[in-house]
């Protein structure tokens, strides 16, 4: 019996391998044995389970009548009354000798709590205790197995075991998932107290179902007095900022204003729609502006709440950018949103859009009365002609090298200053140089937007806001991260006490979008504080930024005397970096804490949005944006060119002060020294 | 018969047969080891917990379920009221007609009170022109939506929903199966659960209805179906759901989604431009594409799989329904594989790629029309008198031995998860369509599928497939 | 007036057993059926004095028992409904085929006790 399927001829390449007859039938007959055995299996199963609901069904109804006696036992009832409920207390404990039968009690108990309200929901908790059930609860909790544990915690959380609140907290950050959110589910249900354990420690990410279910248990809570969830805004784990955002607006608390205006260039789209959502719903007006900063770059569905935002909090002044969207977005939603929300703010104010070329100039036509209150608004005069300069350059679409940064879109919303400073390609000189002024101008712009106390921040895009009046920062940052996460970088600003306008220190820091394996701690010394920032290793950092500029204003001219040969070739252009580097070295000291809108956010563009953000300058942005303006007079784009200058020129126009007083060439010399932030890490580590 | 050249092709096809049987062993191994503890662990996880109280969240996000409707006057306003029901309080039912010839539109008009409403519509969509946009006028059916469109097939209507919809997550079904009241709650834990993927679709289990008792859009009781046929099917279903897709989602290479009931994150059905309505195997293909389009753009992403009993639809009990169905489905196989070719074997796509798209290739695709060759070329052996014999039987008991196996697994996790076949006799009849299904009703199944094959390939060659205007057969 | 006769519809059997003892503590003459179609039975034998019923059952739900009461052999004998959270639109369809009263789960057994008394002393006067 050693012949194969057919018969064998020693001819082809390869030869299937001989298989014994044999062999197969030995297969057959084991494949036979185990579908035999699955077949008992499913009898002998079947079977069970429905032994075991038998028996539970028996047991339910001995037990059935003890519970309804012990409900509803009173105290003053006659003597055979008493009587035969001690006899059931005792009968009852005979029978909780039988774990079976514990376990059963425990189940009916569980269920019924759900069922039952008033009276004898309390006396059913209190049964339960009395009985000494949640001592098996207590069991489970030491188990191995991670279904048991769960379990037990759920048990204990249900009967609203109070007592085993300090049980179960280690459990809020167990690494095992089911039992970490059953465990934080217990947390927050047991104790008041518990939802702020849980927000400050919590250092896994919560995810939207938990959040959910989080919330739903604060929801039946009766005269249930939330904290102020603000202070959670400044957590690290981005998931704790989300929750707090969303019980921020479930329970009204419009007492964050600056911090959720703030959180508007979270990285994390879902922040920023749940900051949206609060600003909407709580009209924060001044979010105005960041909302209109942050639109060109969000989805769809950010898009529409921002709309949604601006029509309940935007006024006549926003129908020219509106009116752009209407005309310009990609999206037809968005369009159409945009249109319904014009005529919101101004009933008739859209236009009807079939027929219509949407780069013809139509918006300055449009509402040309309201054109010099925008621009008032934000520098005091300005010219009217702005808008239409800018409708001529829109068609303009090719030609700009400003290539947009290679970000996915969640995490990396908007690009780090840092990790540009870290590998920055020669080529990106220029943009990488404007872009810190810029955001520098951003800062300014901001500080003007939000209320006096903003805590000027540089990097946007993460840093947890302050509300408090002092300036102090959470820093602590354990190390120990899980690898897999995606890694990303983020500043921390410390500003030291006394001096606010000088001296802050920006370290970057890696850390993970999702690893939040720290505990926020506050200190309240500063130098303790610089002791832990340098724990961390800063890969580019301010502070040596801060030492460079000494540097450079003592040793001038700095520029080109401690840079590497190679460093210096690779300018393409060096001169024009002359002009933007000027400025900020005037308007520092007394712009200190301000920053440019429109950094983060052109670089990503293309020539069009470039444009359209260009014509946004005079009535958002003001003086300041003179360097950045001037920057852009070199840029390789024509009509970037020629748009700048427009924009510079109505700038200047409308305002003479010492700001715009040129520097001497020596001093951009000085100042291109001060700015050189993206010289490769080999030279820096010199200093 | 002597020629060396023939000899070498036997020796061939037996390489080619032996290999494919004993992947295919290991692989139905593996899923069945794999399917064995993602229930375990679903199990354990989800006794943990009630849903219910959920449903009013605020944090609940929204929901909209397309039911694409053509010709479904006689049970239409049923099934929209069974669709109202839900225990959910975020969503939306968004009936479209797509352009049927009977008064389904009229039977909706009438019972629901509907007046037209405007609504906007992109230009730029490309799917059947919308007649009309209609509400009710009463509150109480506030959750309902009709569109009137003009005919252009299930994947255009479900296109047309989903861009109506202003819901984050979309689901798409069949307007004849019954969703059990707790299902968009289960739907909406699957999207949320994760915090680090983004789950871009969330598919479930179909169960077989035939024969149960429903009454008024309640599931009341389950019984076995009564039809051979079906019975056969709710094997195959068995198998296919609670093994075969269990799997797949356990190691998250989750192909397919059913048409009758699949979820979809708007925003990227949206981005990948809905439905392809050039295939009739769309539920298949825009699976991959949601999958390719993440893929592409190195997004960390998950497709969930609802193990629980949601869905429940009638299978055909007719044959020619059937070998109709099963024609179709293997064209759309064939056209969504033909369409993804790239994904062979493409480390390109990670698991995708190096698993599961050469598993639908091979077995899913391949598989039929490989048992209907290696059928007649046993014919012919044994007409040329070439066939041995002892080793043919040794081999068939055994591949029949590991099939039977196989089921008998299968309903030993039915029995384990749900055991909702109360009756003991009801799983003495399964057991036993296993037994006689590899002679019964497994020779209908591949011969479809060789059916459709044929179909597709003939009619692409001849240039005329496109003409075949794809209908609503019952799925 | 004798005891009165108190038809209690629950599937649940737990919960049907505790509000059947406080019931009968109270001095009702309780009659427990755990499904719709034992209720149905029940009914066509003999009509209580007051009906408890949950909203879902199975094979018959709480709704339908006040249709088949109300209109099919109209009879108007006081019905109590017993609904579960989130389950608002049925009440309001159990309204207005003519439903008395509706309790909410979680039940608490002490207001069962005072809603059915208001009924039956309502319907007594």
């Amino acid at each position: 019996m050693t012949q194969t399927f057919w018969t064998y001829r020693p001819l082809p390449l390869f030869q299937a391998p001989e298989i014994h007859t044999n062999l197969l039938w030995d297969l057959g007959i084991l494949f036979g044995s185990i579908s035999l055995a699955y077949f008992g299996f499913i009898f002998l199963m079947r079977n069970r389970l429905s032994a075991r609901k038998a028996a539970v069904r028996q047991h339910k109804r001995e037990l059935a009548p003890m519970i309804s006696n012990f409900l509803f036992y009173d105290p003053e009832t006659e003597a055979e009354g008493r009587e035969a409920y001690i006899t059931m207390k005792i009968e009852i404990r005979e029978l909780l000798k039988n774990p079976f039968n514990r376990r059963i009690l425990s189940e009916v108990l569980m269920d019924l709590k759900t069922d039952v309200s008033g009276s004898a929901r309390v006396k059913l908790l209190r049964l339960y205790r009395d009985l000494g059930l949640h001592q098996d609860a207590y069991t489970k909790l030491k188990s191995w197995r991670w279904e048991r544990v769960s379990q037990g915690i759920r048990e204990l959380t249900e009967m609203e075991v109070e007592k085993a609140y300090t049980l179960i907290r280690p459990f809020v950050n167990d690494k095992r998932g089911v039992i970490r959110k059953q465990a934080q589910l217990a947390t927050v249900s047991l104790r008041e107290e518990g939802l702020s354990f849980f927000m400050d420690t919590a250092r896994y990410s919560i995810s939207e179902w938990q959040q959910i279910k989080l919330l739903e248990i604060l929801r039946q809570r009766e005269d249930y007095n939330p904290p102020r969830f603000r202070d959670w805004l400044t957590s690290e784990n981005r998931d704790v900022v989300l929750f707090a955002l969303r019980l921020i607006r479930h329970y009204n608390q419009n007492d964050a204003e600056p911090a959720i205006i703030r959180l508007l260039q979270h990285r994390n789209t879902m922040v920023k729609m749940a900051a949206a959502e609060c600003i909407r719903d709580f009209r924060f007006k001044a979010a105005r502006d960041p909302l209109k900063v942050i639109f060109r770059k969000s989805g769809e569905a950010l898009k529409l709440l921002i709309l949604e935002a601006l029509s309940s909090i935007g006024d006549a002044h926003d129908l020219p950018i509106l009116q752009q969207i209407s005309e310009q977005d990609g999206n037809f939603v968005v369009r159409s949103k945009a249109r319904s929300v014009m005529n919101t703010l101004v009933p008739g104010s859209a236009l009807p859009v079939a027929g219509i070329d949407p780069l013809e100039p139509v918006a300055p036509q449009e509402n040309p009365k309201e054109e010099p209150q925008v621009l008032q608004t934000f520098q005091g005069q300005t010219e009217i002609n702005e808008l239409e300069v800018q409708a001529e350059e829109i068609p303009a679409t090719e030609g700009f090298n400003l290539k947009p940064t290679p970000s996915a879109p969640e995490d990396n919303g908007l690009p780090e200053l840092s990790e540009q400073g870290a590998h920055i390609p020669m080529d990106d000189w220029d943009e990488a140089l404007f872009d810190f002024c810029l955001k520098q101008e951003l800062r300014a712009i901001m500080t003007q937007a939000g209320p006096s106390e903003e805590d000027p921040g540089d990097d946007i895009a993460f840093i947890p806001y302050i509300v408090e009046d002092e300036p102090e920062e959470e820093t602590s940052l354990q190390s120990d991260r899980e690898p897999a996460l995606i890694e990303v970088d983020y500043q921390v600003v410390v500003p030291e006490t006394g001096n606010p306008s000088e001296g802050y220190h920006h370290e970057t820091r890696t850390s993970s979008a999702f690893d939040l394996s720290f505990i926020p701690l506050v200190t309240e010394d500063s130098a303790e504080m610089a002791g832990s920032h340098q724990a961390s290793e800063p890969r580019w950092s301010r502070q040596a930024t801060d030492f460079e500029i000494q540097e450079a204003e003592t040793l001038v001219p700095a520029f080109g005397l401690t840079g590497e040969p190679e460093d210096e070739t690779s300018f393409s252009e060096p001169i024009k970096t002359e002009y933007f580097t000027a400025q900020p070295e005037k308007t520092a000291p007394n712009q200190e804490g301000t920053f440019c809108i429109f950094s983060e956010f052109i670089r990503e563009y293309d020539t069009e949005s470039k444009l359209i953000l260009l014509s946004e300058i005079p009535a958002v942005g003001g003086p300041k944006e003179a360097a950045f303006l001037r920057g852009l007079l070199e840029d390789q784009d024509a009509r970037i060119r020629e748009k700048a200058a427009a924009v510079l020129e109505e700038l200047n126009g409308a305002q003479v002060g010492p700001e715009e007083t040129k520097p001497a060439r020596g001093l951009q010399l000085r100042n291109f020294g001060r700015f050189r932030l993206w010289r490769p890490k080999k030279e820096r580590t010199h200093e | 018969m002597n020629s060396g050249a023939f000899d070498i092709l036997l020796e061939y096809i037996n390489i080619v047969f032996l290999v494919f049987t004993l992947v295919l062993f290991l692989l139905f191994t593996a899923m069945g080891y794999l399917s064995s503890r993602s229930s375990i662990h679903y199990r354990n996880k989800n006794s943990v917990g009630d849903i219910s109280r959920i449903m009013a969240s605020p944090l609940s996000p929204s929901i909209t379920i397309i039911a694409p409707a053509y010709n479904e006057g006689l049970t239409i306003v049923e099934n929209i009221r069974s669709l109202l029901s839900l225990h959910y309080v975020n969503y939306e039912v968004m009936v479209v007609n797509d352009g049927s010839k009977d008064d389904t539109l009229q039977k909706m008009i009438d019972a629901y009170d509907l007046q037209r409403v405007e609504r906007e519509i992109d230009p730029q969509w490309r799917s059947k022109p919308i007649r009309g946009v209609y509400k009710s006028r009463q509150r109480s059916f506030s959750k309902l939506t009709v569109v009137d469109k003009e005919n252009g097939g299930k994947s255009d209507a479900l296109n047309t929903g989903i861009q109506l919809s202003e819901s984050k997550y979309v689901g798409c079904i069949d307007v004849d199966c019954l969703l059990l009241p707790d299902a968009l709650l289960h739907v909406v834990k699957a999207f949320y659960q994760r915090s680090r993927k983004r789950v871009i679709a969330v598919g479930g289990v179909i169960r077989v209805a035939n024969s149960c008792r429903i009454d008024g859009g309640v599931l009341e009781e389950i019984r076995l179906p009564k039809n051979w046929l079906a019975r056969f099917q709710l094997l195959e279903y068995t198998r296919s759901f609670l093994l075969g897709r269990m799997a797949w989602g356990r190691i998250d290479s989750l192909l397919i989604i059913s048409g009758a009931f699949g979820f979809f994150d708007r925003e990227i059905a949206m981005e990948i431009g809905g439905y392809d309505t050039g295939t009739v195997g769309e539920d298949m293909e825009i699976v991959f594409r949601m999958r390719r389009y993440m893929h592409e753009r190195d997004l960390p992403y998950t497709v969930e799989y609802i193990p629980d009993p949601l869905c429940w639809t009638e299978v055909p009990e007719d044959l020619k329904i059937l070998v109709n169905q099963r024609d179709r489905w293997s064209r759309g196989n064939l056209e969504t594989l033909f369409r993804h070719k790239d994904m062979f074997f493409n480390p390109k796509f990670g698991r995708l790629g190096m698993l599961s798209y050469p598993y639908w290739f091979f077995y899913e695709w391949l598989a039929p029309i490989l048992e209907f060759l290696g059928f007649f070329s046993i014919l012919l052996f044994a007409y040329l008198g070439i066939l041995n014999w002892s080793f043919f039987l040794a081999i068939t008991v055994m591949v029949y031995a590991f099939a039977i196996m196989f089921s008998f697994y299968a309903v030993l996790w039915d029995v384990w998860s749900y055991n909702q076949y109360t009756r003991t006799k009801d799983i003495l009849i399964l057991l036993f369509c296993a037994l006689i299904e590899p002679f019964t009703f497994h020779p209908i199944v591949v011969w479809s599928a060789v059916r459709g094959n044929y179909k597709k390939l003939f009619k692409i060659n001849s240039g005329w497939g496109s003409q075949v205007r794809k209908g609503f057969a019952k799925a | 007036m004798n005891d009165p006769r108190l038809l209690l519809a629950e599937d649940d059997e737990m919960l049907a057993s505790l509000l059947r003892y406080r019931l009968e503590k109270e001095g009702y003459l309780v009659e427990w059926v755990s499904d719709g179609r034992a209720m149905k039975e029940s009914l066509e034998r003999t009509l209580p004095d007051i009906v408890v019923s949950d909203v879902l059952m199975p094979y018959f739900s709480g709704i339908e028992m006040v249709d088949y009461l109300r209109n099919e052999i109209k009879s108007s004998i006081p019905v109590i409904l017993i609904s579960t959270a989130g389950n608002e639109t049925n009440v309001l369809n159990a309204f207005e085929l003519g439903a008395d009263d509706f309790i909410a789960k979680p039940v608490s057994p002490s207001e069962l006790m005072v809603r059915i008394h208001k009924i039956l002393k309502t319907r007594v006067a």
